[in-house]
């Protein structure tokens, strides 16, 4: 879609001839790889359907309460209705996450309705791609026909004027939100990463103003501390420096992740040139859940968040460069009054939700819990071939070659086409 | 087809193992596409409403629509209907244009009932064409996809086609040698199939991208606008204000962000039905600040467009078809007789009946058997046509009236090819004081439940004078059987030289005389029983004033006046002897003060004779009678009740 100009021509004829272009079935991509399928499984659908059964215990037993500890993930009586889940999402071109997620919570009696942002969503191979993928997958009886990928970025909800921003309140609130970036969320000198800062303020603004429920938010980002933004990253570290100055409780929980001097500089909130690349990772995942925690605890009614999980795996063409995946859990700080009187006589339950400092030390707990993806596949041949077979299946119900892609991976997942 | 030369929908099979896309031209016939390149459309929306038909035509339950409004990046139609197979999809590429529905080729391809290629397989009346509905696309773009599957298809097939030029490829004539006509290169279609794990699923998606600069312009208001912004730079220029309900505008230059946030009658939280809802109540309610409802005025483009879909569409009424009203005393039914000089006739239905019961209606609310469900942009469509709780005005006649009629023609004395067959249909007029909005007034013709027509104010050139009562009605005509064959092929206007149309035509401007005739009677005689009301009420008030007044003087007892008539003048004298007061009514009250006969005359004169009367009461309790003649009695009063009576 080409913008408005000036001339006369442009309001009546378009620049070219439309061209289409086939979307290729067996060249494969960097989501694609066997790890990506290990994020979506372990992580997403895993931490989704958790956060979903821990919703019906609580519905089930009011006396349970929502914890920043690891909950089991035994199963639990489903209700009678089917659930709508509310999912935004970026996905890639055959909205693969998509269908992974719906495997998952299809057996929780969910329906999925999600909104999309994907910005090549046009005229080209990949916008085909994306609404054959689409008409796919809202197919599924499991799957909202209406759900929609916008032709925008997702950093538009910035803007509360965009047309992004509507639709994000057209479609919400979420219960899960995964943010699987394109650019880098981590603060780097080679692309501007304020949008999306703005764009996650934004996304928490409307949540916290819309949202009653616990939700989730997936991130994942690359992580380049060959061209980090000492500037951004700094200002990114302030709310973790606040804590390590002020609770040594805090300051006790990261010893062992993050060497402890890099806190104690004057010239700097911290000293990340001394920072090795695991440090920088483990850096970079406390002070990204740091500044949500604060936003959180800015808010009122406050919100809580846990870290569930957090991931790092290596991008193979790019060496240097590391991606990260982080899975977060928020619930609202909605206390039910007391009567200190005793006049009521009415049985109530006091209820409390952790402090500013539980989630934090939390927070560097699940860090130190960090899980790499690459040892874990390496380490597990069997692991590595269920899983590509499993991401086989997705791709064959996305109109991909089968066979081809498991050639693809036994031949070492080389990207041939960005 | 041999091996060496496979057919196309052979090749699209092929393509679920090769992974690799079929490349086809568009064929189409000259005389066809120079119908369809001139334009046969009027507005870009009737493409809409091709879609949604052909989704209706193929047994579909509901229908979603996304256009990305404002910035109408890309629209997307889908439909959970039969889908189409490999052989439909070729068929429909190489005779685009063309429509294999209502013929044998229909019944081959699984496009048509087996029984009857009139009906949809799963039994709707046919109202679309499909080659046509689908060529009709080519208002919005020259580049869109179709998406589509068949139930138990392990396959879905995807058409990626472009229309018009096709880049690096000369304009390709030949000539077919069945009929001898030449057939144009109208496009390039690029057709695969993928691999589809939900196998039950089935249904259509027409995704139009590339959407033309004219195209999304008109659906974005772009007139209005740009007419908005000249006054901003002009104030001398006309004054346009913003429609009070709008989808916004995006910035200008930009496809991000909208410059004006779009003005709408419901919110993000209502549901898909109560958005239609509130959208027909906030056009109803229009009303209050105007003296009509104007949808040009009140809504922008896209606005309208959605509303006039939702007329156009097989849909449920928003809150009750006609037929289905039942008998209360909100409206006034009457039945319509089949004959040129006919006379409606009030029906009297029994308390929870509906008219549908009492005349044996067939006509279906909404779609045939089962529900067709329409949703634009999270917006559930109804047919917006209300009949209750219509706003009140000063006219005499208040309550709506319903007037329902029907026939049956076969035309069996008339050769078939001449008559075009049977001619089966419902109908109704109703006339209320206002048609809110004003883009009802006048009849729409259905055929099958659909309409690819809005509103014909003139009434199919009904040449009576009846400006007002006329803009007072609004009017629906449900053809069950026949006008199909008089339907133009933009299915938007009718042949009026058709046989079926002219009949319609016809029983029509019957039924609006009915109407009116019926309006006519109703009203005069509800004026007269105004003004009787009327008139009681004042003659009741006299008659009070002057037992108030006698009584306040101590005369309680009121004297028996009597007004008699000329020709009982004999028996005066024995009246005044039973102690009356007998004044002669010609004198008193001269029938020369009220010349005409209406009901308002009659009123004034009884008026007059109850006032003269009160005042023959007044002055014989004060005394004053007494002393004067009988003549000049009737004098003194006649003279006082003149007094009383001017102006």
């Amino acid at each position: 879609m080409e913008p408005q100009e000036d001339s006369y021509e442009d309001d009546i004829i378009q620049d070219s001839i439309p061209v289409h272009t086939a979307p290729p079935l067996n060249n494969f991509l960097p989501w694609h790889r066997v790890k990506k399928q290990y994020v979506r499984q372990f992580q997403w659908g895993y931490q989704t359907s958790k956060m979903i059964k821990d919703s019906w215990r609580r519905l089930q037993n009011p006396s349970l309460v929502w914890t920043l500890d690891e909950t089991s993930n035994e199963e639990v009586q489903a209700p009678d209705n089917s659930q709508t889940l509310k999912c935004l999402v970026i996905p890639g071109q055959d909205l693969l996450d998509i269908r992974a997620l719906r495997q998952e919570v299809g057996e929780l009696n969910c329906y999925i309705r999600y909104l999309g942002f994907n910005e090549s969503h046009g005229s080209d191979h990949r916008g085909t791609r994306i609404h054959v993928a689409n008409n796919s997958v809202t197919s599924f009886s499991d799957v909202s026909r209406d759900s929609l990928v916008l032709h925008d970025k997702f950093e538009s909800i910035a803007k509360t004027n965009s047309q992004a921003y509507r639709y994000l309140k057209e479609c919400g609130p979420y219960h899960v939100v995964n943010l699987d970036f394109c650019g880098s969320v981590f603060p780097n000198t080679v692309t501007s990463s304020q949008e999306y800062y703005k764009a996650l303020h934004q996304l928490l603004i409307y949540q916290f103003e819309h949202q009653t429920s616990e939700w989730l938010l997936f991130i994942t980002t690359r992580i380049e501390p060959n061209v980090a933004n000492d500037v951004e990253l700094q200002n990114l570290c302030r709310p973790a420096r606040a804590n390590f100055d002020n609770h040594p409780e805090f300051a006790t929980s990261l010893e062992g992740l993050i060497p402890t001097g890099v806190f104690q500089v004057e010239e700097a909130v911290v000293d990340i040139r001394s920072l090795d690349q695991d440090q920088m990772i483990r850096m970079f995942g406390v002070a990204l859940s740091k500044w949500l925690l604060t936003l959180c605890q800015s808010a009122s009614p406050k919100w809580s968040i846990a870290l569930r999980s957090f991931y790092r795996y290596s991008i193979n063409e790019d060496a240097g460069s590391e991606m990260v995946s982080l899975a977060f859990e928020f619930t609202r700080n909605i206390v039910r009054p007391v009567d200190p009187t005793g006049m009521s006589q009415l049985q109530t339950t006091m209820q409390t939700f952790p402090t500013e400092m539980q989630c934090a030390v939390s927070i560097a707990q699940a860090i130190s819990r960090i899980r790499n993806v690459d040892q874990e596949l390496n380490s597990d041949s069997e692991l590595k071939i269920r899983l590509r077979d499993a991401q086989a299946d997705l791709l064959q119900s996305a109109g991909y070659d089968r066979d081809a892609y498991i050639q693809w991976v036994n031949d070492g997942e080389t990207i041939t086409e960005n | 087809m041999s091996e060496a030369n496979p057919s196309l929908s052979e090749r699209i099979h092929k393509s679920e193992k090769s992974h690799k896309p079929v490349e086809t031209i568009l064929k189409t016939d000259q005389k066809v596409l120079a119908r369809i390149t001139d334009g046969i459309y009027r507005q870009p929306a009737s493409a809409l409403r091709e879609l949604i038909s052909n989704a209706y035509d193929a047994d579909a339950t509901e229908v979603i629509i996304f256009t990305d409004a404002p910035r109408f990046g890309y629209i997307s139609v889908r439909d959970d209907g039969h889908g189409l197979s490999p052989e439909m999809l070729e068929h429909l590429v190489e005779h685009i244009g063309g429509s294999a529905k209502r013929s044998s080729e229909g019944i081959d391809l699984g496009i048509t009932s087996k029984d009857d290629e009139n009906l949809s397989p799963g039994g709707r009346k046919l109202i679309g064409k499909l080659g046509i509905g689908l060529f009709s696309v080519a208002q919005f773009t020259r580049h869109f996809l179709i998406i589509t599957k068949t139930p138990k298809d392990k396959f879905r097939t995807i058409a990626d086609i472009t229309l018009g030029p096709v880049a690096g490829q000369e304009k390709k004539l030949s000539v077919d040698n069945r009929s001898g006509q030449q057939e144009i290169q109208t496009g390039h279609a690029r057709i695969w199939r993928e691999n589809a794990e939900d196998a039950d699923s089935h249904g259509t998606e027409i995704k139009l991208l590339d959407l033309l600069p004219r195209t999304r312009a008109e659906l974005a208001s772009a007139d209005l606008w740009a007419k908005i912004d000249f006054q901003k730079e002009d104030p001398d220029s006309p004054n346009i204000e913003i429609p009070r309900y709008h989808i916004g505008r995006m910035k200008p230059k930009q496809t991000e962000v909208l410059e004006i946030q779009p003005e709408l009658p419901w919110s993000n939280d209502d549901s898909p039905k109560d958005r239609f809802s509130k959208f027909v109540q906030a056009v109803r309610g229009a009303i209050d600040t105007s003296d009509s409802v104007d949808l040009d005025i009140l809504c922008d483009r896209y606005l309208q467009t959605l509303w006039n879909l939702a007329l156009a569409a097989p849909l449920e009424y928003i809150e009750t078809h006609p037929f289905d009203l039942p008998a209360d005393k909100e409206i006034i039914f009457f039945e319509l007789e089949n004959k040129p000089k006919g006379q409606a006739k009030r029906l009297s239905i029994k308390t929870g009946d509906t008219p549908r019961k009492e005349l044996r209606l067939k006509s279906p609310n909404g779609a045939h058997k089962d529900s067709f469900k329409v949703f634009i942009d999270g917006i559930q469509l109804f047919r917006p046509i209300v009949f209750k709780n219509l706003p009140k005005t000063s006219t005499a006649v208040q309550t709506p009236l319903l007037f329902i009629g029907s026939d049956s023609q076969r035309f069996e004395k008339k050769p078939i090819d001449l008559s075009g067959g049977p001619l089966v249909f419902e109908a109704y007029l109703f006339w209320a004081p206002k048609i809110i909005p004003k883009q009802h007034q006048g009849v729409i013709l259905r055929i099958g439940n659909a309409s690819g027509s809005l509103f014909d104010k003139t009434f199919m050139s009904y040449q009576v004078s009846e400006q007002t009562r006329t803009r007072q009605i609004t009017a629906e005509v449900f053809v069950r059987e026949g006008l199909d064959g008089a339907l133009n092929l933009d299915r938007e206007s009718f042949n009026f030289a058709h046989p079926h149309y002219q009949y319609i035509l016809k029983w029509l401007h019957s039924a609006l005389r009915q109407l009116a005739n019926k309006h006519k009677e109703l009203g005069k005689s509800l004026r007269t029983s105004k003004v009787t009301a009327q008139g009681e009420k004042v003659r009741a008030e006299v008659e009070k004033k002057v037992v108030h007044s006698l009584k306040l003087r101590g005369v309680d007892d009121l004297p028996e006046v009597i007004l008699i008539e000329k020709e009982k003048k004999a028996d005066t004298k024995r009246l005044r002897n039973d102690g009356a007061i007998v004044l002669q009514k010609d004198i008193v009250v001269p029938p020369s003060n009220f010349k005409n006969k209406t009901g308002a005359e009659g009123e004034r004169r009884k008026n007059a004779e109850r006032k003269a009367v009160a005042i023959a009461q007044l002055l014989h309790g004060w005394g004053l009678l007494e002393n004067l003649s009988f003549d000049d009695q009737e004098k003194l009063i006649r003279d006082i009740l003149e007094i009383v009576f001017l102006d």
